[in-house]
């Protein structure tokens, strides 16, 4: 049996049609009549059957494609009836090796027409269907290349002299190139995905996919939660935030996986560091460990490090974990509570093409595919959440490896096309959410204050970088008083809410990302993001009448106060 | 002078339970209930003695300010316009520091100010409370689930830790970071949960949520009706305290 594929190194094209494909062919025409009907639209017919043994081939399909043509549907008997009338008729000339192939070669045996009508062993689901039908498409296009397209350039080349070219050789070569489209595409036909079910029919009503909350306010917040299937941007600038976001968001996934029993994972994949540089910020992220107590740190002074019970640090009073006040969990707790979880629902894949791991990450997006299918065979589980830090990381490393990309600079159309080929590829076929981190173009950062809120239009690289994603937030720096940073999401294709602002604050020392609008707010007028008991600017219709009561003056912008009007 | 509540016809708890309760409040009275709850939203002071409810703000409060510049008090006025519209002046406070602000302010291109008693009787008020009623119910829905989903994730992930029950309950509610929920929710899932400590912490955030939005909370409860427990009786006695502390108000 010939090996295919993507298991082996020849194209799929390139290996020979054999019998027993031009006869699953036949059969798949017979299964799939829309199939028929498209090959028919390219020039399909009987006489490309020409081979060796092919001529009982031939004859089923002289005599299937007459009913076709008259009656659009074809079953066995009216088959049987028609063959047996057209030889009768001296229409059909059928020798007795091709009787025997098409009839049987005894009573008892069966033939080629009892193969072509017969039904599959067992009922096939949509998904095998839908299968079984590309396979067939797959052996159509093959063969009409090859006995359809091919014969017919050689014939054309073969007509010229070294010196010399047909006349109107172009148009030749548009048409020939317009029937390999024809044939790259047989068998798609058009479908109305918009079919409108009877009522109560539970099976053909199409729904989108239920959202599950996160349990992180900035994200549950605006879009409800992640769906399988979605493609999600996330923009900040440079050392904004981005890699603790996408921790934040990984982490608290596997943990929502484990609480709720799902056989999930959630995906972490780095291209700019590898496990050395990350894997304390993800232990700081799970057990809410500060990332102090691994730096410049032995294995042994990290776990004597860690507090107990009685020797709480300080830092630990103020963490989120421990905001009741009065149950204080100390870090010894707090790891060994978090591991049975992290090791099982989280996964780190380093991309960050260092030796230790064969150079990983110069393949771009199938080598994400790959590296995922392999994931899902060791470990029996489904993925439910990959994030990639980062884009164009990602798309250089791949360009840089290919010599047609190699000395590329632009990478706007990559770029563009990124978040398409991660729905396409990694969202949908793996039934995940897919959060893909980008940069914020630094020319156009620099120049925007920590107050105001950007959009995916100030993308690096490309300004259409979000256009096939499903929902982009986009992360400002934060400013430098608070470090809170404000948040949009710029970009929701699905619903929208009451504002696509907010806050968050990044916590880089104890890996944590919280929506602070409760105690936040930006204040365009004092240009700033200040606390909400801050004392601030006022704008208000009163005109401030200084001590000299003749310097009348009008300090702030006024307010469209109704209060006049009472 | 008359001590305070002398001659006054003794009033029932239910009274105070009322959607209209706040229409026997005097005009002052009113005044300093939407004083109150405006710094309560805007600075989150929940004490009515604490400093950011006493200390007095020319600005707002009407009187001379240091430059020796006469304000009139806009209180009055905000109470004014929200009797002019027939609302609910708890409600109409709580619109304003609601999503439904942002979004009219949004809508209309607004730019993004400090939450000022100004904004509170501006051209955009009235939308901004219509917006508020119109989709609290989708609002207190998605609350709800998200509080929901939080709570039981963390509960599970803590379970972990081996903690007494009440202990584990406390621990998981006051979760900030991990549990996604509004004081009141944070309340009402303590009540469900049986946690004396829990309840007790939220018990007035909650009660000052749910006694803006008594109205529209009722309502949404009298459509849900498996939710009912999420406004527990205790929390009902603390908006009586409430609103006869406003009742009273001299």
């Amino acid at each position: 049996m010939p090996s295919h594929g993507r298991f082996s190194n020849v194209p799929m094209d390139d290996v020979a049609l054999t019998f027993a494909e031009m006869k699953a062919l036949v059969r798949g025409l017979v299964r799939f009549p829309t199939v028929f009907k498209s090959a028919l639209r390219v020039k399909f017919a009987p006489e490309l059957f020409n081979g060796e043994n092919e001529q009982g081939l031939y004859l089923f399909l002289i005599v299937y494609g007459t009913l076709y043509e008259r009656y659009t549907n074809v079953t066995k008997d009216m088959f049987l009836s028609e063959i047996e009338s057209m030889v009768q008729a001296n229409t059909l000339a059928m020798g007795p090796v091709e009787a025997d192939f098409l009839f049987g070669e005894s009573e008892n045996a069966d033939g080629f027409i009892d193969f072509a009508f017969s039904a599959p062993a067992r009922e096939l689901d949509a998904q095998e269907q839908r299968a079984e039908k590309m396979y067939v498409e797959n052996i159509l296009r093959r063969f009409l290349n090859a006995r359809l397209l091919k014969p017919q350039l050689k014939q054309l080349v073969s007509h010229s002299n070294d010196n010399t070219s047909p006349v109107d050789f172009q148009r030749l070569l548009d048409q020939f190139n317009k029937q390999a489209q024809d044939i790259k595409f047989v068998g798609n036909e058009a479908v109305n995905a918009a079919h409108m079910p009877d009522y109560g029919d539970t099976d053909k009503l199409i729904l989108p996919p239920q959202f599950t909350p996160t349990t992180i306010g900035w994200i549950d917040n605006y879009i409800g939660g992640f769906r399988a299937g979605d493609m999600l941007g996330l923009l900040g600038p440079y050392a904004g935030g981005k890699t603790t976001m996408l921790t934040t968001i990984a982490i608290r996934l596997a943990q929502q996986y484990a609480a709720n029993s799902h056989q999930k994972l959630a995906v972490y994949i780095c291209y700019e560091d590898g496990a050395q540089k990350l894997n304390y910020t993800f232990y700081s992220a799970a057990a809410h460990i500060e990332r102090a107590a691994f730096i410049n740190k032995t294995p042994a002074e990290v776990w004597a490090g860690l507090s107990t019970r009685d020797n709480l640090k300080p830092y630990e009073r103020r963490i989120p974990v421990n905001a009741n006040a009065e149950i204080l969990l100390c870090e010894r707790d707090r790891w060994t509570a978090v591991q049975s979880w992290y090791n099982t629902n989280f996964v780190f894949l380093d991309f960050s093409a260092n030796p230790d791991t064969g150079g990983r990450g110069n393949g771009g997006v199938h080598e994400i595919v790959a590296t995922l299918e392999n994931l899902i065979a060791q470990t029996g589980m489904e993925i439910g959440l990959v994030c990639i830090d980062y884009a164009s990381l990602l798309l250089n490393r791949e360009m840089a490896k290919n010599p047609n990309t190699k000395y590329q600079e632009q990478i706007w159309r990559q770029l563009q096309q990124l978040p398409d080929e991660l729905k396409t590829l990694v969202a949908i076929p793996f039934k995940c959410t897919v959060v893909l981190a980008h940069q914020l173009a630094g020319s156009d950062i620099k120049n925007i204050p920590a107050y105001r809120h950007v959009s995916h239009f100030d993308a690096q690289g490309s300004k259409s970088f979000a256009e096939n994603l499903h929902a982009c937030m986009c992360l400002n720096k934060p400013d430098t008083e608070y470090h809170v940073s404000t948040i949009n999401w710029s970009k929701i294709r699905f619903g929208r809410p009451a504002t696509p602002y907010g806050l968050v604050q990044i916590d880089e020392d104890v890996v944590d990302v919280r929506q602070v609008d409760g105690e936040y707010y930006v204040n365009d007028l004092a240009k700033r993001i200040m606390r909400r008991d801050d004392t601030a600017p006022t704008a208000h219709n009163n005109v401030v009448v200084g001590p000299n009561e003749s310097t009348r003056r009008r300090v702030m912008p006024n307010v469209d106060t109704f209060s006049d009007m009472l | 002078m008359k001590p305070q509540g002398v001659g006054a016809k003794k009033r029932s708890d239910a009274s105070y339970l009322a959607h209209d309760w706040y229409k026997s409040l005097s005009d002052k009275q009113l005044a300093a209930y939407i004083r109150y709850l405006f710094i309560y939203f805007r600075e989150g002071a929940g004490d009515w003695d604490s400093e950011a409810h006493t200390e007095r703000r020319p600005h707002w409060d009407g009187g001379k300010d240091r430059f020796g510049t006469n304000y009139k008090s806009i209180w009055e006025k905000i109470a004014k316009l929200i009797k002019a519209s027939d609302a609910n002046p708890g409600l109409w406070v709580a619109a304003h520091f609601s999503d439904a602000f942002y979004s009219v302010r949004q809508s209309e291109s607004k730019s993004l100010t400090a939450n000022q008693p100004a904004l509170l009787c501006s051209s955009m008020s009235l939308a901004v409370y219509k917006e508020y009623e119109r989709t609290f119910d989708e609002q207190t829905n998605r609350q709800y689930t998200l509080a929901e989903a939080s709570v039981a994730t963390r509960y599970t992930i803590t379970e972990a830790f081996n903690l007494p029950e009440d202990d584990h309950v406390l621990l998981v509610l006051c979760d900030t970071s991990h549990v996604n929920a509004t004081p009141f929710f944070r309340h009402a899932f303590a009540t469900y949960l049986d946690c004396p400590r829990a309840i007790k912490k939220f018990l007035w955030p909650a009660a000052v949520e749910y006694e803006t939005r008594q109205a529209l909370y009722d309502a949404f409860i009298e459509k849900n009706q498996t939710l009912d427990w999420i406004a527990s009786p205790e929390l009902k006695k603390e908006i009586v305290e409430i609103r006869k502390h406003w009742s009273r108000y001299a």
